[in-house]
């Protein structure tokens, strides 16, 4: 009787040992399947929509086109206001960056030192923007597992204007949630929430609301008319495409 | 040291209000911070102006604000996510601000310097742009003719007062005349004094006349009350200035030491106006007591050896 209740005790908690175990992956692999689902497109077109929104609640709106080739190549071409129509900001493997303005005729490049400057009065910053995989640029920690998410701390690699991460991922789909960001001093100063929609075989961010928590300043960046994997070549990612 | 190293210590701001992305906006942004840098007194000034004028630079078309508004709305884009921005300029983009400073603390250069810019503004302005000085050099000039106005009123109503009362008191208009006469002296001594050395009226030496006249006033009125006493006694003018002063004089002259020396220490502090104040208190503490032994006893016997002639005709 008392070997057959021990064994029943021993098989339920191998049991449970082998469900915790699954589940129990670690943090660099998580990182590595938010990368994948962010990054595994070969390209991707799109319209993208920016709308400003200061402490008053005043909204702002411009539009941009976007193409993207991998993880490091992407061209980013405002459309409205007239204004800004024309505007185009190239940004290439090895934080190489050139910002076009039409009323010049004429391209110039972004040094490297004015990327932790906000991008067009966005609250992203030019950092923010590029699409480096997390896990070239963080190391990261698991804080907590819950029923639907998993919870990871950030702590950049190299040089970063914050001290650390946290980004909320999806348990099922490795999509992040939430990214909350905090400065050198400890303090949170800004947040992501992204909203995902599935098109074709990939996961897309179609909102990705960034708040400035200092500023009390929002950005929302909404993409729409998105097409994945059209076979972009090189020649769209270049100076002389900028330039025209 | 402060105005070598920080470039000066009073905050000015020039406003302008108007299109900041018009090109005439910005160059008259200019023409006016390079109006600002000829006085030797200011030597940083910056605007958004200067960015564009940058960032115009930095497309290879040279220093200067591009003559196209679409120019400067694309270099604009370029400046809007900069932290400097907000402080520059407001929100919807129509009113801008030039940042700089002065560096004297004199009010006669603060005088003419806001003078010679409000001169500038007013030749300037136009319908498209409103400009404005502001921050604190103006804020001192409307402070100095206020310090100026009530240090007129002031002293004037404290002598009609002290005159008045001391008037009564003595139940005398001529004696309270008497009495204000040595401490109205030491005050043309004082401002004198100050015009000569030239320690400029400011917030603490504004004081000195006020406080001069209420403490100094004490020095005649012992004179004074002493005079009439002995003067009753034995009815004779110059004797009864010989007590007043063999008694009262050695108190009064032990008091303006002894006063004189405890605001001298005040030389001794960091702060410049207050080294003003502790001297010209001290000043006008030995102008009084002077005053209050060598100037009213003079007049006493005037006064009196009139009434002694006139009761020696009867």
């Amino acid at each position: 009787m008392k070997s057959i209740f021990r064994k029943v005790v021993f098989t339920a908690l191998i049991g449970t040992g082998s469900i915790l175990f699954v589940n129990a992956q670690d943090a660099p692999t998580i990182l590595k399947k938010m990368d994948d689902v962010m990054y595994s497109p070969k390209d991707m077109t799109g319209e993208n929509t920016i709308v400003l929104i200061d402490k008053a609640g005043n909204e702002e709106v411009r539009e941009a086109t976007i193409k993207q080739k991998g993880t490091d190549k992407r061209m980013f071409r405002f459309t409205s206001p007239a204004s800004q129509a024309g505007i185009a900001v190239l940004s290439l493997p090895n934080d190489v960056m050139y910002m076009y303005l039409p009323a010049f005729g004429r391209e110039r490049r972004i040094a490297s030192s004015a990327k932790n400057q906000n991008f067009a009065g966005t609250d992203f910053s030019y950092d923010d923007m590029e699409s480096v995989p997390f896990s070239d640029k963080y190391t990261p920690k698991l804080l907590k597992t819950e029923d639907n998410v998993f919870v990871l701390e950030l702590t950049p690699k190299g040089r970063s204007d914050y001290s650390k991460v946290i980004v909320t991922i999806d348990k099922e789909h490795y999509y992040p949630m939430l990214m909350e960001y905090y400065d050198r001093g400890g303090n949170k100063v800004k947040q992501a929430k992204y909203t995902f929609k599935k098109i074709g075989n990939y996961w897309n961010a179609a909102e990705i609301e960034m708040t400035d928590l200092k500023k009390n300043h929002k950005t929302k960046m909404q993409m729409s008319d998105v097409k994945y994997d059209t076979g972009l070549s090189d020649d769209e990612f270049t100076v002389r495409k900028l330039v025209q | 040291m402060m105005q070598k190293k920080f470039g000066g210590s009073l905050p000015v701001f020039v406003v302008f209000k108007g299109d900041l992305q018009s090109p005439d906006v910005l160059q008259l942004m200019i023409k006016t911070q390079q109006f600002l840098k000829e006085d030797p007194n200011v030597s940083v000034a910056q605007s958004v102006a200067d960015l564009i004028e940058q960032m115009n630079d930095a497309m290879g078309e040279g220093k200067k604000i591009p003559d196209d508004k679409a120019k400067i709305e694309q270099l604009w884009f370029l400046l809007e996510g900069q932290e400097v921005m907000p402080q520059l300029v407001n929100d919807d983009l129509t009113k801008g601000v030039i940042q700089s400073k002065f560096a004297s603390v004199d009010s006669k250069n603060i005088e003419a310097f806001t003078e010679k810019m409000n001169r500038f503004i007013e030749e300037n302005r136009n319908e498209n742009c409103q400009i404005e000085l502001t921050g604190m050099p103006s804020v001192y000039v409307k402070l100095n003719n206020s310090l100026i106005n009530s240090q007129y009123n002031s002293l004037l109503i404290a002598i009609v007062l002290v005159i008045l009362i001391v008037g009564s008191i003595l139940k005398s208009v001529s004696k309270g005349i008497y009495t204000a006469i040595p401490i109205i002296a030491t005050i043309v001594v004082l401002f004198g004094f100050m015009g000569i050395t030239g320690i400029p009226l400011d917030i603490a030496t504004v004081l000195v006349a006020s406080i001069a006249l209420g403490i100094g006033i004490d020095y005649s009125i012992h004179v004074i009350t002493g005079f009439n006493h002995y003067l009753k006694e034995n009815g004779d003018a110059e004797k009864a200035i010989e007590y007043v002063i063999l008694s009262s004089g050695k108190a009064i002259v032990i008091n303006v030491i002894s006063v004189s020396a405890g605001f001298l220490v005040l030389l001794f502090s960091q702060i410049v106006p207050l080294q003003n104040f502790g001297l010209l208190i001290a000043i006008s503490m030995i102008g009084s007591g002077f005053g209050a032994l060598t100037l009213l006893p003079a007049i006493l016997i005037l006064a009196n050896r009139k009434r002694k002639i006139t009761a020696n005709n009867h």
